[in-house]
């Protein structure tokens, strides 16, 4: 068989193929050339004529060529084309960074500006994303939920509407629901516990743990490192106590000492360390857990039904909805109810049922609703700095037409200058999106140590890959959008069409382009306006939380618990008034005193009360009790307004009596003296017949904002079923230097148990005071950067404005024109600017302050004073931005203006 | 050229619809489909080499044919190719538009006793 192949090749040779191509064309013809001729040789020809027949398959040189390269260049185009636009891009990505480099600081004004506004959006996004949107850090999390008990009427979060308001339940209902209810694979109490420490230099401590049910750890793809996890003896409640620790219990507490597994500890066995990263759901106790234990059912502290003390978490059978679930355990639960009547039934006869949420949307709650407020600020600084980049982009545009027109004249057309412009925008976009992420980790890192404690999974706020992408998207979007119009007009045909030498011809592009301008700058301006109203809103009422009068003096007030539970003989007036008595050899008190329950605190004791001849009907909340010592209204500064405190004569064999607040008597003495009136009282121990003996004013309780219930004080001394006081001291000295010796009084009383919660009464306030300040804060500072913005926006608008005109106003100047009246001629420019867009920005305010009423206190949504000052202050930025540009429109150098 | 020869113009309009056909019902290689449009037409259609592949490249080119190399031991390799979907539609349209344009061609010149 001859060769072929030096032929074929010759003939590739001309097309300039790459070499796998060579070689695959050469094979394919080689072959042909190869049938060829042996079917010449088979139908008798001799091999030279069989060769030469087969040679002539080829063609001469010029046919091949023309035939292939017709073929070639047929594949090319397709690749040319992408080939083609891919440089294309590249020399103008080169371009824009040479043009862009050129005026470095109108460069870098755009950028920090578009940095500016990404950098709140992706610090909002990115806690949104994490908090609300992100599923949670579990297998097949979507289809993981709580179920509780709730009450039918109230069934449903007023602050977040599809979710449930669920309650514990107890055991006992936990494994009832997993019996009987279909609509789930697996239902798991999970009980949250504290465990007692003992002393190991420190005091004892009491530290966060968690009893859970069998299945729980799978149910949460848990697994311990090392050791072994549970295993069904040990939810016997005869087999000995086990537990696991948490891994940041294991390196913290154990230094991560391999012989901690094994250790006894407060009377159990330690069998296994968690896996790192695993915690407990924020929906099931928000701390983290160190401690877990097994649940078991036939321990005697869960055999009531009406100890409802257990969370239960389950997951859903596959391809069952929400509301499915939700049916099949309000079904079950009709039946239970009816089995056991007595214990699902409140007082006033409405029957419990039970419910279901998505544990995702149990764990986000009400977190959800003000974040996306918080987002939607972010957005509206995010849009102030898209525009004023637009505007910016505008002026750039303006001042490059020159070079446009000639580039147009050399015959570019529309579309590549478009696309050389877009590069650019894109390209300070994608600058602007850089600077953004960057200072948006610092803003991440700043939302976590200031942020509001009630916001869930505030640790799995992180800027990770999808906050990245969403980010970049966003940007290169902006970077398109923005350069978009500022591209065309700069483009278009009206622009480059220039009669050089003169700017005479362009009143018709420039009057439309300032028009445009002014329109942008007035966005601005609206949009500054309703976050300053906002942040203005959210500060009043910050201001109106912190001074408000919370019936008592906190100065130098400090407080602390002790867990102490009262057993057998010792009636708990003793025992309140051992630790009182300890607590009072400490030197410098100038009171001390115990409560039930103080301000600051949550109040946990919600007795019934019943007064004759008052108008029935549940109050919402219902009342607050409180138990206190003799000493404790002096002790705390609060103001008896009518009748008397507590003596040592109200004791268990007198009268009982009873003082109440203010509220109390709003609602129950609208028209008659309380003192002397008598109640009823439902405590624990059945009911009581009390005598009023005195009223005091309202004292805060937990927070400001959620303003004072109807309350109730006892004598602790006829309240004999107490646990451990809160013992409140008022010192002459700092709070913080009592610290130690209070810390002693407390051990000589009993060394076995800790000291909770001691600190002084500022400090809680403080505390109290986080999330209504982070919110003024975080919106303050959105309205001073969108203020910012916007006063740089219309300064930049007017200073090219003036610049513009500077033949113009020589010629007035020349003229006769008084430079006031130039001066005051800008002003005006930029005041009308402004107050269109004030006035558009207040009628914006109005309709979406609402949205923030949640979290206003003392001053509505539509505060006059509030949107007063807010306009004043934008008024006054506007002229101070414009001031500048007028003051150099009045200082026109004539001579200069004239001979350009 | 004898006048019952087809002319360049009318081959190479021709062309895709005669590949097109032939790869329908199985995979051909190159020297294949040559002989079998000379076998058939009886010697008045034939293709060299150098016309014949260009064409199927761009026919590949256009996704209307596949083609795949295929290795025999002890021989060389040769390219396969087969009819795609696309190709499918692309030949029905071709030969019920041949068809049509013929049967206009004859009307109109009125000789269709060849």
């Amino acid at each position: 068989m001859p060769d072929w192949r030096p032929e074929i090749r010759r003939r590739l040779a001309s097309l300039e193929l790459p070499p796998s191509r060579v070689a695959d064309l050469t094979d394919e013809l080689a072959a042909h050339l190869d049938d060829r001729y042996r079917d010449r040789l088979a139908s008798g020809e001799a091999p030279d004529a069989a060769e030469r027949a087969a040679l002539v398959e080829l063609r001469d040189h010029e046919v091949f060529e023309r035939e292939y390269r017709w073929a070639i260049d047929d594949e090319r185009r397709g690749l040319t084309r992408i080939v083609s636009v891919v440089s294309g891009l590249t020399a103008d990505l080169r371009h824009a960074v040479r043009a862009l480099a050129r005026r470095p600081a109108q460069t870098l004004l755009v950028v920090l500006t578009l940095g500016a506004g990404m950098a709140a959006a992706t610090t909002v996004y990115a806690v949104v994303d994490g908090v609300v949107l992100r599923p949670l850090p579990y297998p097949e999390a979507d289809r993981l939920v709580m179920v509780g008990l709730i009450y039918p009427e109230q069934a449903w979060r007023a602050d977040a509407p599809d979710v449930q308001a669920l309650y514990g339940a107890s055991a006992a209902d936990a494994f009832d629901w997993q019996a009987q209810a279909r609509a789930f694979e697996d239902l798991v109490p999970v009980e949250q516990r504290t465990l007692l420490l003992p002393d190991r230099g420190h005091g004892p401590e009491l530290v966060d743990s968690a009893s859970v049910g069998e299945g729980f750890l799978e149910l949460f793809g848990a697994t311990p490192i090392f050791g072994r996890s549970f295993v069904p003896i040990d939810f016997d409640v005869a087999s000995d106590p086990v537990m696991l620790i948490s891994h940041a219990t294991w390196m913290h507490r154990y230094g991560g000492a391999l012989d901690a597994v094994g250790r006894q500890e407060a009377g159990r066995t330690i069998i296994g360390v968690l896996e790192p990263g695993f915690r407990m759901p924020d929906a099931v106790v928000s701390r983290p857990v160190e401690f877990w234990g097994p649940l078991r059912p036939e321990d005697a502290r869960y055999e009531p039904r009406g100890r409802r003390s257990v969370a239960v978490v389950g997951r859903l059978r596959e391809g069952v909805t929400l509301d499915a679930a939700r049916d099949d355990i309000a079904g079950v639960q009709v039946r239970i109810a009816e089995a056991f009547p007595g214990d699902y039934t409140t007082p006033d006869g409405r029957r419990l049922s039970a419910g279901v949420n998505r544990l995702q949307a149990q764990t986000v709650g009400a977190a959800a609703r003000p974040l996306y407020i918080f987002l939607g600020a972010a957005l509206l600084l995010f849009g102030i700095a898209c525009v004023n980049a637009i505007n910016l982009l505008l002026l750039r545009g303006l001042d490059r037409r020159g070079e446009l027109a000639v580039r147009r004249a050399l015959g570019a057309d529309r579309i590549r200058l478009l696309r050389g412009l877009l590069v650019e925008s894109v390209s300070l976009a994608a600058g602007g999106g850089v600077v953004g992420t960057l200072l948006a980790y610092g803003g991440v890192e700043l939302f976590r140590w200031l942020g509001p404690t009630s916001v869930p999974r505030l640790g799995e706020v992180a800027i990770d890959g999808r906050v990245l992408l969403a980010s970049a998207v966003v940007s290169m979007g902006a970077g398109v959008l923005v350069g978009l119009v500022p591209a065309m007009r700069a483009t278009g045909r009206a622009a480059t069409s220039v009669s050089f030498g003169g700017e005479a011809g362009f009143t018709g592009a420039a009057a439309s382009g300032n028009r445009l301008r002014s329109t942008l700058v007035g966005v601005q301006v609206a949009l500054a306006t309703v976050l300053a109203v906002g942040a203005g809103l959210l500060f009043a009422s910050f201001v109106r939380i912190q001074s408000r009068d919370v019936g008592f003096d906190p100065e130098r007030l400090s407080a602390f618990t002790m867990p102490v539970k009262v057993e057998g003989r010792v009636s708990s007036e003793q025992v309140w008034d051992a630790l009182l008595a300890e607590v009072r050899r400490v030197p410098g008190l100038d009171a001390v005193a115990g409560a039930s329950d103080v301000p600051y605190y949550a109040t946990t004791w919600r007795p019934g009360v019943g007064v004759e001849g008052a108008e029935p009907g549940p109050i919402l909340g219902g009342y607050a009790g409180f138990v206190v010592t003799p000493a404790y209204f002096n002790a705390i500064g609060a103001r008896i307004v009518d009748g008397r405190g507590f003596s040592t004569a109200d004791r268990a064999e007198t009268q009982p009596v009873a003082i109440v607040n203010a509220t109390f008597v709003r609602r129950f003495f609208p028209h008659r003296r309380p003192v002397g009136a008598p109640i009823e009282l439902e405590t624990g121990e059945g009911r009581t017949d009390a005598v009023i003996i005195g009223v005091v004013a309202d004292i805060v309780e937990r927070r400001v904002e959620d303003g004072v219930r109807p309350a109730v004080y006892l004598p602790h001394t006829q309240q004999p079923w107490l646990i451990g006081p809160t013992v409140v001291v008022r010192s002459a000295r700092e709070p913080a230097t009592l610290f130690p010796e209070l810390r002693q009084a407390a051990a000589r009383f009993d060394a076995r148990l800790p000291v909770l919660d001691l600190s002084s009464f500022d400090d809680r306030a403080d505390r109290r005071l986080v999330e209504p300040r982070f919110r003024a804060v975080l919106f303050g500072a959105f309205a001073a950067v969108s203020l910012t913005l916007a006063a740089v926006g219309l300064y930049s608008s007017l200073a090219h404005s003036v610049g513009r005109r500077r033949k113009e106003l020589g010629i007035r100047m020349a003229l006769g024109a008084d430079p006031r009246r130039l001066f005051g001629m800008v002003l005006r420019q930029g005041a009308t600017v402004s107050s269109l867009g004030l006035v558009a920005g207040l009628a914006g305010a109005f309709a979406l302050t609402r949205l923030l009423e949640a979290f206003l206190y003392g001053v509505t949504a539509a505060d006059p004073i509030t949107f007063g000052v807010s306009a004043v202050v934008l008024l006054a930025v506007s002229l101070l931005a414009a001031a500048t540009p007028a003051r150099r429109a009045g200082r026109t150098d004539v001579a200069h203006s004239l001979r350009n | 050229m004898s006048p019952t020869q087809p002319t360049r113009e009318l081959k190479k309009g021709s062309a895709e619809l005669l590949i097109l056909s032939l790869v329908d019902d199985q995979a051909r290689h190159g020297y294949d489909i040559a002989r079998l449009i000379e076998a058939r037409s009886g010697g008045d259609l034939t293709f060299h080499a150098a016309s014949l592949y260009p064409l199927l490249y761009r026919l590949e080119a256009r996704r209307w044919i596949d083609g795949r190399w295929s290795v025999k031991p002890g021989q060389r390799r040769r390219r396969l190719y087969r009819i795609t979907a696309a190709g499918r539609k692309v030949l029905a349209e071709r030969r019920s538009g041949w068809a049509a344009f013929v049967r206009a061609i004859n009307r109109v010149t009125g000789g269709g006793r060849a």
